[in-house]
């Protein structure tokens, strides 16, 4: 009869891996959607024959200059926030955690801005399209970096303490995501117009103004952060089932949080330092994914990598649609969703904590 | 697999949770910690599963001092299970016994780790439920889970806090049942438990804790009316039934 639940368990995975696979499928269409519409419209035949080396050089020009690079800083960015929300949400052992709701995101971009505006590592443009050039990529991250280890060790000193409640922790987010959008403000309020027009369309998350330079940054960080976190994926699981309990099962809590949450903060400063801030992502997406996929620790990472991908993708390329030829920035976009969910969060996700 | 604590003392700030306990768990023995509230058992447990750390004295478990073992060594020969199901995410029920299989897998569970808890759930009579999420349970099927967790492990010695506190009564018999067939593999148990007759019907030997001090400890015949009343301040009437002690309380003292 041991075999019964061994036998729902692995029908469960079969499922899951399913669900996995179809996701990957679905990504890559939505990747091809995204490279084809716009406002020159291309079949995707057109799409696929160009990005194997075919096409004309005008269609050249459009997919490898200005779509290829904004599809994959899309999909990067989304796993790098989707993944950086799930691992807060666990080694903070709170639902409500995300780069966002701690604000991490806003400490990141103040950073980001301070090292542009104020140490010369970028110059900002007159137009949206080059709203921001950035001259020292690795000062710009740094920076960003550093300030979101402000917002991150606040969080840490918080969770740390007896009786922080997960509103507790939030609260706080918020207090340092307004202190944060108040230092761009000062920062704003020392430009001139063309800098106050670039930095405040700055601020809104675009991920259609990262160059292949900014993409590498970001795959590379994207890339070893998922990797950490894959690796502790069983050791973040045991957390979620309490802290007393992963101890006792040898699980070392505080480096796993200490270090957890720095990965997640570095994957974010990485992100927010040149596409901007973009809300919700890394709230949202694991939820969806413990709704869709159900808890499980073996697909948690990957699936809220995947999912992040997907949704962030389909934002920008609504965001790039709803009301052409006029381009929103993906940050509206995710705004406008991830808020009314966060709220529900809030109200129905009592039953999780 | 034998437990030594040796002057172990603990305080947390200025109160002093234990004030240096010194006692032993043989091999294939199941302990009961038995006092009120605040007399230290739970203080004892964690200290012995890592969680917390000695202020003074020490743990040792097959003469080694546990302070120098890493995590993972320890909970390969210790299991833990907590006295209230912690807040936590939703999981399955079979993944939330699963990761007792932790300190055994690095990058993924595998074959014996499954067969293990598939077996497990069985023994507790948790298969049908293997695939609810634990929030979805009640208190009681909660407690098993966690119970459960730690057979898993596949440890030497099973702490236990307060093991059956959600149970009903049946509950209560299934779960002893299950930890004392545990003993009888040569597993040993050393349990914190309010119940002073289901610890005096299964358990071998008895440590009555008073104010972070043992009062006595020994077989059951340490479990007399002056101890009752001197450790927990309840008058009680002490009779045999059937060759074994039972406690009647009649009134606070």
């Amino acid at each position: 009869m041991s075999e019964r639940s061994l036998e729902e368990y692995r029908s469960a995975t079969g499922r899951r891996r399913a669900l996995f696979l179809g996701g990957a499928i679905l990504l890559l269409l939505l990747f091809l959607l995204s490279l084809s519409v716009g406002s020159a419209r291309m079949g995707f035949s057109e799409t696929l024959r160009t990005l194997l080396g075919g096409g004309d050089p005008l269609t050249r020009t459009i997919i490898f200059r200005i779509r290829l690079p904004r599809a994959l800083t899309a999909i990067f960015a989304g796993i790098a926030l989707a993944v950086s929300g799930a691992a807060m949400q666990s080694v903070l052992r709170n639902p409500l955690g995300s780069p966002f709701t701690l604000g991490i995101s806003h400490a990141s971009a103040f950073g980001a801005a301070f090292a542009i505006v104020v140490l010369g590592a970028g110059s900002l443009g007159s137009s949206a399209v080059d709203a921001v050039s950035i001259v020292n990529y690795y000062l710009v991250a740094i920076s960003a970096f550093a300030f979101s280890l402000i917002s991150t060790l606040a969080i840490v000193g918080l969770s740390r303490r007896r009786g922080a409640t997960p509103e507790a922790m939030i609260l706080t987010g918020v207090a340092l995501g307004s202190l944060f959008t108040a230092a761009v403000a000062a920062i704003e309020y020392f430009a001139d117009d063309v800098e106050l027009s670039s930095i405040i369309f700055w601020t809104f998350g675009d991920v259609g103004r990262a160059s292949f330079t900014d993409l590498s940054v970001i795959f590379v960080i994207t890339l070893l952060s998922l990797a950490y976190f894959l690796l502790n994926r069983w050791r973040m699981s045991a957390l979620d089932s309490g802290e007393d309990s992963a101890r006792s099962l040898g699980v070392n809590v505080k480096r796993l949080r200490i270090v957890g949450m720095i990965v997640a903060s570095l994957a974010t400063a990485t992100v927010v330092s040149f596409v901007g801030i973009i809300g919700f992502i890394g709230l949202i997406v694991p939820h969806m994914v413990r709704k869709i996929i159900g808890p499980d620790p073996k697909w948690l990472i990957p699936s809220s990598a995947l999912l992040g991908a997907m949704l962030l993708l389909a934002s920008d390329t609504l965001a790039r649609t709803v009301i052409s030829p006029i381009v929103l920035p993906v940050g509206i976009v995710t705004s406008f969703m991830g808020a009314p969910l966060f709220i529900h969060l809030v109200i129905k996700g009592r039953e999780y904590w | 697999m034998i437990l030594e604590i040796m002057g172990l003392k603990i305080s947390y700030g200025s109160v002093e949770a234990l004030k240096g306990v010194t006692m032993k768990v043989g091999e294939g023995e199941m302990v009961a910690l038995l006092g009120p509230n605040g007399s230290g058992k739970t203080t004892l447990l964690k200290t012995v599963a890592g969680i917390l750390k000695p202020q003074g004295g020490a743990v040792y478990i097959d003469g080694r001092n546990v302070e120098g073992m890493e995590g993972r060594e320890l909970a390969l020969k210790v299991g833990y299970v907590p006295q209230w199901v912690e807040k936590s995410l939703p999981q399955s029920v079979f993944n939330a016994v699963l990761i007792g299989r932790l300190p055994h897998f690095s990058w993924e569970p595998g074959e014996e780790d499954l067969r293990k808890t598939a077996d497990v759930l069985e023994r507790m009579g948790l298969s049908e439920y293997s695939s609810r999420y634990t929030d979805e349970l009640s208190g009681g099927e909660r407690q098993k889970v966690l119970i459960a967790r730690a057979l898993v492990q596949d440890v030497s010695l099973l702490l236990l806090d307060e093991p059956t506190a959600n149970l009903d009564l049946k509950h209560q018999l299934e779960v002893m049942d299950i930890i004392k067939g545990e003993v009888k593999s040569g597993v040993s148990a050393l349990l914190a438990i309010h119940d002073v007759n289901l610890a005096l019907k299964y358990c071998d030997r008895f440590i009555l804790m008073k104010e972070g001090r043992i009062y006595m400890k020994g077989g059951e015949e340490i479990i007399t009316e002056e101890a009752m009343e001197e450790v927990y301040g309840v008058k009680a009437r002490i009779e045999l039934v059937g060759g074994h002690r039972v406690v009647i309380p009649l009134g606070p003292v």
